[in-house]
């Protein structure tokens, strides 16, 4: 925590110190002159029966009182700002090292956790920066201040009240310690309660047609009375936390009468003075507010650091690459090799192995078997998303591994295996912010795709905004949306991952032919469920749990792979059942 | 009092309701402690002051009396202690207060979603509703437990300051009571803009964070189409606005400290200034003065505090009227006791002159007449959005019809209590509920008094045991909807699993469409067929092949059904489902 919060501090030095110099100011006018002033009236007004000097004090005292309120105004604009620079500067340092991730290095932290870390521990961070700048940083400035003025005014009276204070803190931290554990437990069960009402709202028609009702009543009440309990407990914690301290600050104030009661007498200290602690120890008191609110906070925003360096400590590809000469030669023919292929997700089990095969230019080559054989693994690999964990992947006889890959991708256009899209309009989504776009290209993209019917139905046409996940139109609509969008680019191999499925029938049959004309001479992969998706292109390459079994045309396979007349003939029992 | 207003007030007077007589009680006990402790902490000053005066009279004229010092001195010690001491108490019954409140309206809550209307489901998006079941209670709670003792504690502080004032001594207190309004009235104003600017800068942190949720869940696509600068770029720009909004925000609310310290610093002055001439002219004791400083300095808190409170009230109230207003949603209709029951149902489904629409001046279904005989397949057909949901709410009873009837076994289904009606129904939807526990007890749902044995029959039936022994745990894997193992498919087979287990007479199935690979989706169709042999069954239909050995088509446009036969008779009548199927067997 120290770590980060110190780097973003620096970032910001000047105004840091500038507000730490402001708030000492604050604090120091404020103790110093203006509460000491009323130990001047006392003594030097009132013990000489001085009426003007009382006068000349008062206004002494409101201009103090003015620059008091200067510096407070000052410092507080200038924590506004260092709050607002370092959390931007934080959130912006998340967001890009997320974007220059590559899909790899994304799926290893997961798409919730890097929400979590760019938006909630940002804020928290936030929260705690803002106390830190507002009233923590007061807190020790008038611990020194107090300490020192009452030092120089009354050694035995410095002494019993650093004892106080000392004691005060010792408790505060260890009853904040203790309860931080039961706190921590505490958001477990709130979490799963949580998770227990999601899915009693998300499958009210199974549970009810179920009639499991009571079933459900029981696991709620069950987690229901363990979280009271939690709560209860943990919360018995500190329940007196900041009740004990406002006691024993206070008691020092009788501590003190009784202590300096001799003192008085002996005329080694004086009622003036008496006042003046009390008035330093009140101030003092006022701003030990802000103790609880740490205590419960320092413990969440330390794991939020710890979740934010995780990300921003992590060494991207994309960062040692910096600098590198790789080839940026564009991807011209796009003949596709691979030579014994081997990949794995995060070290596990091989997804795919030796994996080899040649994608002709300008040819038609499609993936075909079924769920978890390793097909979109494969356009992973293709598209330089992962790295093989053997072998070597090259278009046209460059290695990948010799390649800048964001240039690389520029001549690659993608349909992806669920249609995403991005909440802005129809056609930012299709031309993917490339302004050099003609409109004949958009027009021509989108009627390929039967994208058109589904505009013309939209509120504001191709500019219509959609919403987050294009929720706003249908699965089928969006899959059109997203071959609108592959083929308006202007690409040497274009690669479709079984996009065409979420499709009707009639839909898919249209769209992919009028798609297939549009880019004849192109080099296109297609990855497919259905036989009859492919079955006219050049080359079909049969998968089965990430071995290749079959490569050939439709005839040849079926001659010759058993696996591909397997799944020929589960499709017809699908399409016309058993005979 | 505005219609806003009210609702609050009775919100706050529900959840006085709710806490029960013994919360009612130890709110009152708590109250009334806080109230004691208040005046207790407003007295002494007063108390310090007689020391103070003492102590300099003493020091004066040299008689000290140790024994009335030691006196005073616990006294003053036992006020502080009953005046700090007393929050301690006050904290813990206010968390058993709120903690109570909330495990019962969590618990009202669970039983409002079991009963509640499908209506009322349907209409409201999940993430509104369980906004409401969690965050809401957790800050109606939040705002119950911190504020019942601030803000009641703090307005018996500063009446109780305010009258020690006075009674201390008459023209000083004037000071406060000129000067502590003015601050309020210029607390407010500052208050009233930095409301506004508040909402700017949530609204623009909301639109940063809709950004960041927007890129990051089409990554993938960013990179492939490579427009990470322009996504940079936007970011940049919203970061910049929120920036600007936090400033101007935050600076502007800085100004309640400053405005705070102010108006305390000129009554402190005012205070010397005038308390000083008073000391010389003998009409004040220097105790006196003391007091009054300290009056200054406890008057301060409750003012910095009480539009914080306040505040804290109304987020506190206003998620108490969203909480609220799902406890009040609308509930399934209770069945009258005396109804039909059937104990061994056929399977005979008749709508009779049928009429429904979801909202009231939007008819959908205008006269659909049809019956399917024991053990018949029914295939729903339509294009997409057509509405086959509908019909399976009607069936469930999950919405009423508005006229006509829907009978089973010849008994109208509204004659029989809608637990005896489920009864009979499975369901399994393409999109499988699957909850948070092991794969068995997911199995055991339908029927939860299912042996091991019975639920690993079920599995092999539908043939999905394979898949389940090869996870770590077999049958005791732990899975749930948001991160498990198991495919769209498998998840699926699931729950063919568990409406087999469930062996009900009448099946509702919806075919599988895409995402699922060729072998899983015949193990699927395979189960299916198993399960339909011998029990009514309704299936939303999308394969030719399922449709054309149906028994009879349904065949819905729009929410409405418009056509019901077999499919010769279909194509023989030549209407909308032969205009379909003529289209898309010619592509």
């Amino acid at each position: 925590m120290i770590r980060l919060l110190g780097r973003y501090f620096k970032e910001n030095k000047l105004l840091v110190i500038l507000n730490i110099v402001f708030v000492a100011l604050q604090i120091i006018i404020q103790t110093v002159f203006l509460m000491k002033e009323m130990k001047n009236i006392i003594d030097n007004g009132v013990g000489r029966q001085d009426m003007d000097y009382i006068i000349h004090s008062g206004i002494k005292m409101i201009v103090f009182t003015l620059l008091v309120g200067a510096c407070t105004i000052a410092a507080s604009y200038l924590s506004a700002k260092i709050v607002a620079k370092m959390t931007c500067r934080i959130r912006e340092d998340c967001y890009k090292k997320v974007v220059t991730l590559s899909p790899q290095e994304f799926s290893t932290f997961g798409e919730s956790s890097l929400l979590t870390r760019t938006i909630a521990d940002a804020t928290q961070i936030q929260i705690l920066v803002i106390n830190i700048m507002r009233t923590s940083l007061m807190v020790p400035i008038i611990i020194v201040c107090m300490l020192v003025l009452i030092f120089r005014m009354n050694r035995l009276l410095f002494t019993i009240l650093f004892i106080i204070f000392a004691i005060t803190v010792f408790i505060l931290i260890y009853l904040g310690a203790r309860s931080k554990p039961l706190f921590e437990k505490l958001q477990g069960k709130i979490d799963y309660i949580n998770l227990l009402m999601k899915e009693k709202i998300t499958g009210v028609r199974t549970i009810r047609a179920f009639r499991n009702e009571s079933l459900e009543e029981e696991k709620m009440v069950k987690a229901n009375d363990d979280t009271y309990d939690v709560a209860i407990s943990a919360n018995a914690k500190i329940n007196f936390l900041s009740p004990i301290s406002m006691v024993l600050m206070n008691w020092a104030v009788v501590i003190i009468y009784l202590a300096s009661s001799s003192q008085l007498r002996a005329g080694m200290a004086s009622i003036s003075d008496l006042l003046l602690i009390f008035q330093y120890l009140a101030y003092f008191i006022t701003s030990l507010g802000v103790v609880p609110v740490m205590v419960n906070l320092l413990p969440k925003v330390s794991v939020s650091c710890k979740r934010i360096n995780e990300l921003l400590d992590m060494k991207a590809r994309a960062d040692e690459e910096e600098g590198n000469n790789k080839s940026t030669e564009p991807v011209k023919q796009g003949e596709i090799t691979f030579s014994d292929v081997i990949f794995g997700y995060s070290g596990a089990t091989d997804v795919i192995a030796n994996v080899s095969f040649t994608a002709k230019a300008g040819k038609k080559t499609a993936f075909i078997g079924t769920t978890g054989s390793g097909k979109t693994t494969i356009m992973n690999l293709l598209m330089g998303f992962y790295e093989p964990t053997f072998g070597d992947i090259s278009v046209d006889g460059v290695s990948l591994r010799e390649r800048d890959l964001d240039e690389y991708r520029k001549s690659f256009s993608y349909a992806t295996q669920r249609a995403m899209v991005f909440e802005d309009t129809a056609r930012s989504n299709i031309t993917m912010y490339d302004g050099n776009v003609a409109d004949e290209q958009i027009e021509e993209a989108v009627k390929a795709a039967c994208f058109d019917e589904v505009i013309d139905k939209m509120p504001d046409g191709i500019d219509t905004k959609m919403a987050p996940g294009g929720t706003n139109i249908s699965g089928g609509q969006r899959q059109r949306l997203s071959l609108a969008r592959t083929v308006c680019k202007d690409a040497s191999v274009y690669i479709f991952d079984d996009t065409f499925s979420a499709l009707d029938a009639a839909t898919e049959k249209k769209a992919r032919e009028k798609i297939m004309t549009m880019l004849d001479g192109k080099t296109v992969i297609m990855v497919a469920q259905k036989i009859s998706t492919i079955k006219d292109a050049d080359q079909i390459i049969v998968l089965d749990r990430g071995r290749i079994v079959g490569k050939g045309s439709h005839e040849e396979l079926l001659q010759s792979c058993d696996e591909y007349r397997e799944i020929y003939r589960t499709q017809s029992y699908l399409e016309e059942g058993a005979k | 009092m505005s219609a806003k207003e009210k609702k609050k007030s009775s919100a706050l007077s529900r959840i006085l309701k709710d806490i029960g007589k013994g919360g009612r009680r130890l709110l009152f006990f708590s109250i009334a402690i806080i109230a004691i402790a208040k005046v207790c902490l407003a007295v002494a000053p007063g108390i310090a002051g007689r020391i103070t005066d003492g102590l300099a009279a003493s020091a004066e004229s040299g008689n000290f009396d140790t024994a009335l010092l030691i006196k005073e001195c616990i006294f003053l010690a036992v006020m502080f202690l009953i005046g700090y001491g007393v929050d301690g108490f006050v904290n813990r019954n206010m968390v058993k207060i709120s903690q109570s409140l909330i495990r019962s309206l969590r618990n009202r809550a669970q039983q409002k979603l079991n009963k509640t209307t499908l209506s009322y489901m349907d209409t409201h998006p999940v993430g509104d509703i369980l906004s409401r079941v969690t965050n809401d209670m957790v800050a109606m709670s939040n705002s119950l437990e911190s504020t019942v003792s601030t803000l009641l504690g703090q307005v018996v502080l500063l009446i109780s300051l305010i009258v020690m004032m006075f009674i201390t001594n008459v023209k000083l207190a004037l000071i406060y009571i000129v000067v502590l309004p003015l601050g309020i009235l210029l607390l407010m104003l500052i208050l009233r803009v930095t409301n506004r600017l508040f909402r700017k800068q949530n609204n623009s942190l909301g639109d940063l964070n809709a950004l960041v949720s927007d890129t990051f869940s089409n990554h993938l696509l960013m990179k492939a189409y490579g427009c990470e600068n322009k996504k940079m770029e936007s970011f940049e720009e919203k970061n910049k606005v929120f920036y600007d909004t936090y400033v101007s925000s935050r600076f502007l609310s800085g100004f309640v400290i400053p405005m705070a310290t102010l108006i305390n610093n000129v009554s402190y002055i005012a205070l010397c200034i005038i308390g000083g001439i008073m000391l010389i002219n003998n009409n004040l004791t220097i105790g006196e003065f003391q007091a009054f400083i300290f009056y200054g300095n406890m008057v301060g808190t409750p003012f910095s505090s009480l539009s914080s409170s306040m505040n804290n009230v109304q987020t506190g109230l206003t998620a108490a009227e969203r909480v609220y207003e799902l406890l009040d949603a609308p509930e399934e209709e209770v069945d009258p006791n005396a109804l039909a029951k059937i104990t061994d149902m056929k399977g005979r489904v008749d709508f009779t002159h049928v009429q429904f629409g979801y909202v009231a001046d939007k008819q959908l279904m205008k006269d659909v007449s049809f019956s399917a005989h024991p053990g018949q397949t029914m295939a729903i057909v339509g294009p997409s959005g057509a509405g086959k949901t509908t019909l399976i709410n009607l069936l469930m009873r999950f919405y009423d019809i508005w006229d006509g009837s829907i009978a089973i076994d010849g008994v109208k289904s509204t004659d029989m209590t809608k637990e005896n009606l489920r009864k009979n129904f499975g369901m399994v939807l393409q999109d499988s509920w699957i909850f948070d526990g092991t794969i068995a007890e997911n199995i055991a749902y339908g029927r939860p008094d299912a042996t091991r044995e019975e639920i690993i029959a079920a599995a092999k039936t539908v043939q999905c045991d394979s898949f389940i022994e090869k996870l770590p745990k077999g049958y005791d894997t732990r899975i749930s909807d948001e991160n498990s193992a198991l495919s769209a498919g498998e998840k699926q087979l699931l729950a063919i699993a568990r409406a087999v287990i469930a062996d009900p007479p009448i099946l509702i199935l919806d075919e599988a469409t895409s995402q699922v690979d060729t072998k899983t989706d015949v193990l699927i169709t395979q189960a299916m067929e198993k399960m339909m042999q011998g029990r009514t069954s309704f299936i939303i239909a999308h394969r030719l092949y399922t449709i054309k050995n149906a028994d009879q088509i349904i065949f819905m446009v729009d929410g409405d059904i418009k056509e019901v036969g077999s499919h010769d008779e279909l194509i023989r009548q030549g209407g909308l489902y032969k205009a379909m199927y003529e289209k898309g067997a010619s592509e």
